[in-house]
């Protein structure tokens, strides 16, 4: 079952191979479309919750000092705490505060895509994938039975893919932009030449995937090097020149 | 006539997808349409990208794209943090490619460019293309 929808202005893609339907002890549990809606209504809930283009969000409230975050709901201390975490662990290239503004976007995403990981797992799915934005949680093996195959998008045509992965459980992210300040950026020319085109992390989780390949993309091209200095996180990055520069271990889940 | 530039402009859209050399060009005085042969500048509507929103201009020179300018763009967080260095790890490199896969699912950041194409069909249906 593959099911997309648009919401917090992306497409949320959650696929689940069928034989989960059966493998499951069915009576007790919900089915795949419930199971399905419970998903997408937690996407829903946290766009509500902390969109900073939402007038009623946590979010925008708080920047308008009606909310005092100690006040705020369980869910949104729970990721103030994992901003400053990640701030620290990032050496502050990670900051939900800018410019006076508080935005979690940088780190919801991958907090969404996890947290509805959780409920899967709550209800007993062994594998799946859900996928916000690009950016993937990964459980179990697919409808094959086999490793997820899962493309990185080529960051200078988006309708092809650079490379193509085979992942056991783990999560995977992607940033990258194809459009820098006033100009769009020539990979032929070099114009900006070695400027980061994308960034892809493979990390336990989404969550821990999306906020070190958001932070490291921000590092410019020392985020490879900082990534290879992490434990448990892999990376592939593509600059301008379309020269891939990765990590030793992102090497065990390249496919031919 | 129409479908023609339609299909010109959808032309220079890919080819400014695939970050082939489309210009940001001095902002011409918008003008009255004329369908066949549209010039001018037309400003596309904001779209909701997840960090942000993304808003483009076009301009057209006889119904022919012959700039876009990007008005907003979600911003980086952070870019001139300083980070400490690390010993230089041994990272691999490889020249990439493009191919279509069969594949479960594709990851990569495609929020800024969706938002970028909407803004710019908004664009285009103002200028009456």
């Amino acid at each position: 079952m593959t099911r997309t929808e648009i919401i917090m202005g992306m497409p949320i893609t959650l696929a689940i191979p069928d034989r989960e339907a059966m493998d499951r002890p069915g009576a007790l549990l919900p089915t795949l479309e419930d199971a399905a809606e419970a998903v997408f209504q937690g996407f829903r809930d946290v766009d509500e919750r902390f969109s900073p283009y939402k007038e009623h969000s946590e979010t925008s409230r708080i920047n308008r000092g009606e909310l005092d975050p100690q006040e705020a709901s369980r869910e949104m201390r729970e990721v103030l705490v994992l901003a400053e975490q990640t701030r620290a662990q990032t050496d502050g290239f990670f900051n939900v505060r800018h410019k006076g503004r508080f935005d979690p976007s940088g780190l919801v995403k991958g907090w969404a895509i996890w947290r509805a990981a959780q409920i899967l797992d709550n209800d007993g799915f062994l594998s799946f994938c859900i996928e916000a934005g690009g950016d993937i949680e990964v459980r179990g093996a697919n409808d094959q039975g086999e490793p997820w195959v899962i493309g990185i998008r080529s960051p200078f045509d988006p309708s092809l893919m650079i490379r193509r992965l085979r992942l056991p459980t783990c999560g995977i992210a992607t940033s990258g932009t194809y459009i820098r300040g006033e100009h769009i950026w020539n990979p032929r020319t070099g114009t900006a030449a070695n400027e980061i085109a994308s960034l892809t992390v493979i990390g336990p989780n989404v969550y821990e995937a999306d906020r070190f390949a958001t932070a490291a993309f921000a590092m410019g091209r020392r985020g490879i090097e900082f990534l290879a200095g992490q434990q448990g996180l892999e990376g592939y990055m593509v600059d301008s020149s379309a020269t891939a520069t990765y990590t030793p271990g992102f090497a065990r889940y390249l496919a031919a | 006539m129409k479908s023609r530039i339609r299909r010109r402009i959808a032309a220079a859209a890919a080819a400014s997808a695939l970050g082939l050399a489309v210009s940001a060009s001095a902002s011409a005085q918008a003008r009255t349409v004329n369908v066949s042969a549209a010039s001018g500048t037309f400003t596309g509507s904001r779209q909701y990208a997840y960090y942000g929103y993304v808003k483009v201009q076009v301009v057209l020179a006889s119904g022919a794209v012959s700039g876009i300018r990007i008005m907003e763009y979600p911003n980086d967080n952070g870019r001139s943090h300083y980070i400490n260095s690390v010993a230089l790890p041994y990272l691999v490199q490889e020249t990439v490619g493009g191919s279509t896969w069969k594949v479960d699912l594709v990851s990569g950041a495609t929020f800024t460019s969706m938002a970028y194409v909407k803004s710019l069909q908004a664009a285009l249906k103002q200028a009456g293309l």
